[in-house]
């Protein structure tokens, strides 16, 4: 967990594309929305590793995410019992069931299909969001945070530059500062 | 003069680099403004507008210029292709794992399947998963039994499953074809098989001791005596008589002091009798001499009363005590006449009994026996119904809520063994056994056939064969319908029968039984047993019955039993058992058992009096005693009335004769006051 924060620091403050990281947390957000131990939630996870985004943030974003989805549990077990009930998609679903792998996705579980579809309504929001307070973050906070002498003399401290150091990369996520 | 050597730069910075390119490969890769600047600051137009990075940098611009250089070629393309490499090493990994531990993955996938489905703990070994031939096989296999835990429902050796591995990429356990080489059934464990939240029942169908069963019981002790003090207990007379006696006791003991007290009042009343009598009431002349006789009569009259008063209560009381005693010896003699017909009873009717004696013997037998088939069928009906709960019901993988909506499949359900084949031991062995299925599935409406088994076994000396089919879609009349036969085989009865005074029964035997059970686990069938060439061997303790089957048995080789029954929710409602043997033996041997019966009630009839003689004694005793008592009192009480009558007659008499002194004196005074008026008169000169 402290690694997963310290690379998102990292990112934040280093050269990373903030769409990576945008797309990384909107992505970690739908794994957290889609209960585990399927193959839906294997197959995006596995799609998250291979695309080029800040898998720390997603990692970290799902971790927490995980922690508050339960209460948005009603809203996506609703969600997900009127996409599975709806008529329409009858055929379709019942075509999934009679499909090779598909039926290893659960997705005829409420949950399932609420976190996905859940997922994919918040993704485009969550990316924009994203990209929007690293560009502010990057713009306004990280600036004031580089001069500040409180985190200057903070990360003088000689645990938080082994802390630093233990997590490889994170020497650079305050360069600049200090 | 020394010269500095300058620095290395990186690749993408070595070449001049044109405008487009620059600004929108490098420049908008860069997404912090200070590098931007940095990196402008570096880089120079040069006349063809392309940007040249100086080599006259710094070592830390240098530093700088490489970290840049790296960020920038990191944010480039969708893709990561290290961790592509990664991922396929990582699926790499797993699958050699997998190869190299999937038979103790499936090993374990199959005994929680199995768990799951016969709720007792499940034991697989040596399991191989080959899944480009789609099979599994394992070396042994142990399920134990739910209701029993320290025994196997069933334990396989050797065994192969062909899977259906298309269906298997569906989510769907297809077993093509399962063939077992050995199956057996009920055999011990070494540790209890139960699964920590499994509920034990301990139910079904046990064998019951047939020897206690009535006319066995009762014609296996034709022992008089010893009958009687069985019976004895429950008995009235003896206890009935006992209480009768102590009544009687206790009344000969208070009347002999009562009656003695009683005989001071009579003798009082005697005496005062005697002074009253002793009065010569004729004699009296005077009202003097009548005043003093009434005076001892007053005074003495009260003490005769009181007496003979006292003797008749005494008497009436006496009387009730008796009349109650009296009730109470009535009583006697019901109680014996009870405990005859009682012990009548007892000796039933013989030839009643032995239309049923064949057949109550082997009742038990059959009842197990067809009870172990019945065990069986109500285990596959709910493995059967687990299944199918466990179809409606999916599995939820996740510790959150949620619901599961089920959408049709088509061709196979969530689980089926399309064949299945076991056998066990070699064919004339005696420890035999082939069986099949067909259709075993966790939807028999997707499927649209019913389960379909067959059997064909030896068990020591049966061969047993039968059919059956287990169907549990919604619009299923029966939930199972099995008909088997027992054919060619023999039989060795070395228990339950000892009822009938028989130690062995061997033979051969030939029978076929049908039973369903219908979807509210209401079961009924029929069964009917021909035995064959029967070898009896007898006990040795020679007791009537013994005797009579010995007779009849050995005159007879077979015996055909017919069986119907009913069962609910796996214990028999009703189990009905007729033979031909039963009026066989009733027409061999009624005439000669009602003899001996009718000679039985006669002598428990004897050895009850003989038994009860000294109390019925004493009893007489008593009541002779108490007659005495009774005589005595009659005496008394005639004594009592007798010196009434005495005192009354002397009192009436008294009462008389003071009447007629009275009129004699009332008629001198009248005559004397008669003369003293004439007297007067004639002196008397009148004036005129």
């Amino acid at each position: 967990m402290l690694s997963f924060i310290a690379k998102f620091l990292a990112a934040l403050n280093a050269n990373s594309r903030p769409g990576e990281i945008g797309a990384a947390a909107a992505f970690g957000f739908m794994l957290a929305l889609i209960p585990g131990g399927n193959l839906l939630w294997f197959a995006l996870f596995i799609l998250v590793f291979l695309l080029k985004v800040h898998l720390a943030t997603a990692l970290l974003v799902m971790v927490l995410g995980k922690l508050v989805v339960p209460l948005l549990d009603p809203l996506v077990e609703t969600l997900g019992l009127a996409i599975l009930n709806r008529e329409a998609l009858f055929p379709l679903f019942t075509a999934m069931a009679n499909m090779p792998l598909v039926p290893y996705t659960n997705y005829n579980h409420s949950l399932v299909t609420g976190g996905l579809a859940a997922g994919l309504i918040l993704w485009i929001p969550l990316f924009f969001l994203f990209i929007l307070l690293v560009k502010l973050y990057r713009s306004y906070l990280w600036p004031k945070l580089a001069e500040n002498r409180l985190v200057k003399g903070f990360l003088r401290y000689p645990l938080v530059k082994k802390i630093s150091g233990a997590v490889g990369k994170a020497g650079g996520f305050w360069k600049g500062i200090g | 003069m020394a010269t500095t050597k300058p620095a290395k730069l990186p690749k993408m910075f070595r070449k001049p680099i044109p405008k487009k390119r620059f600004e929108k490969k490098i420049l908008g890769r860069i997404y912090l403004a200070k590098e931007r600047d940095f990196l402008l600051s570096v880089a120079k137009k040069d006349e063809q507008e392309r940007y040249v990075v100086s080599g006259d940098l710094s070592k830390a611009e240098a530093k700088r210029l490489a970290a840049l250089a790296k960020s920038i070629r990191k944010n480039r393309g969708l893709v990561t292709g290290w961790k592509a490499a990664i991922l396929a090493v990582l699926i790499g990994s797993l699958l050699i794992f997998n190869f190299l531990f999937k038979d103790r993955l499936v090993e374990a996938g199959m005994e929680a399947a199995l768990e799951n489905v016969f709720r007792a703990r499940a034991e697989a070994e040596g399991v191989r998963l080959s899944l480009f031939r789609g099979s599994v096989s394992f070396d042994s296999l142990r399920v134990a039994d739910r209701e029993k835990p320290m025994e196997n429902l069933f334990e396989l050796s050797s065994s192969e499953l062909r899977v259906n591995i298309w269906e298997l990429l569906k989510k769907r356990v297809v077993i093509e074809r399962a063939v077992c080489s050995g199956i057996q059934l009920g055999t011990p464990r070494d540790s209890s098989g139960a699964l920590p939240e499994s509920e034990r029942v301990e139910e079904g169908f046990s064998p019951e001791d047939s020897s206690t069963s009535g006319l066995g019981a009762l014609l296996a002790d034709t022992d008089p005596e010893a009958l009687l003090q069985a019976q004895f207990d429950r008995l009235g007379s003896p206890a009935y008589l006992d209480e009768v006696n102590k009544r009687y006791s206790q009344a000969v003991d208070r009347w002999p002091e009562r009656i003695e007290s009683l005989q001071d009042d009579l003798e009082a009343g005697k005496e005062a009798a005697s002074r009253i009598a002793a009065l010569k009431i004729q004699e009296i002349d005077t009202l003097q001499e009548a005043a003093d006789a009434a005076k001892i009569i007053q005074e003495n009259y009260p003490r005769v009363e009181e007496a003979a008063s006292a003797v008749r209560r005494t008497n009436r009381d006496f009387q009730q005590d008796r009349e109650t005693l009296t009730d109470l010896q009535r009583g006697v003699r019901d109680a014996l006449e009870e405990d005859y017909r009682l012990l009548e009873s007892v000796v039933a009717d013989p030839g009643g009994e032995l239309s049923g004696v064949a057949s109550q013997a082997a009742e038990n037998l059959l009842k197990a026996r067809i009870g172990k088939y019945y065990d069986y069928a109500l285990k596959a009906i709910a493995a059967s119904r687990q299944m199918k709960t466990e179809e409606a019901e999916e599995k939820k993988d996740f510790s959150r809520q949620g619901a599961v909506v089920n959408f049709p499949v088509r061709g196979y359900p969530r689980f089926m063994i399309q064949e299945l084949f076991i056998s066990y031991g070699r064919s004339g062995s005696g420890e035999y056994l082939e069986a099949s299925a067909q259709d075993i599935s966790s939807d028999q409406e997707l499927v649209g056939r019913p389960v379909r088994f067959s059997l064909k076994a030896e068990e020591g000396v049966h061969r047993v064969s039968g059919e059956a089919s287990l169907d549990t879609r919604e619009a299923a009349e029966e939930f199972l319908v099995l008909e088997g036969g027992l054919t060619g085989g023999g039989f060795d009865i070395a228990s339950a029968l000892s009822g009938m005074g028989l130690q062995e029964l061997k033979g051969s035997a030939d029978g076929s039984i049908a039973f369903s059970i219908d979807p509210g686990m209401q079961g009924s069938g029929t069964a009917e047993i021909r035995l064959e060439n029967m070898d009896p061997v007898f006990k040795d303790d020679g007791n009537l019955l013994q005797t009579a089957v010995r007779e009849v048995l050995s005159g007879t080789d077979s015996a055909l039993f017919t069986v119907s029954f009913e069962a609910d929710e796996g214990r028999f409602t009703r189990f009905r058992v007729g033979s031909d043997l039963d009026a066989l033996l009733a027409r061999r041997v009624g005439d000669f058992l009602e003899a001996e019966a009718a000679k039985l009630r006669e002598r428990l009839k004897v050895l009850l009096r003989e038994e009860l003689a000294s109390a019925l004694e004493e009893n007489a005793g008593l009541e002779e005693l108490m007659g005495s008592y009774g005589g005595e009192l009659a005496g008394d009480l005639r004594e009592a009335d007798s010196i009434e009558d005495i005192a009354r007659s002397q009192r009436e008499r008294l009462d008389a004769r003071m009447q007629e002194i009275r009129d004699r004196t009332a008629a001198e005074a009248q005559d004397k006051a008669e003369d003293l008026i004439k007297d007067a008169a004639k002196g008397l000169k009148l004036p005129f």
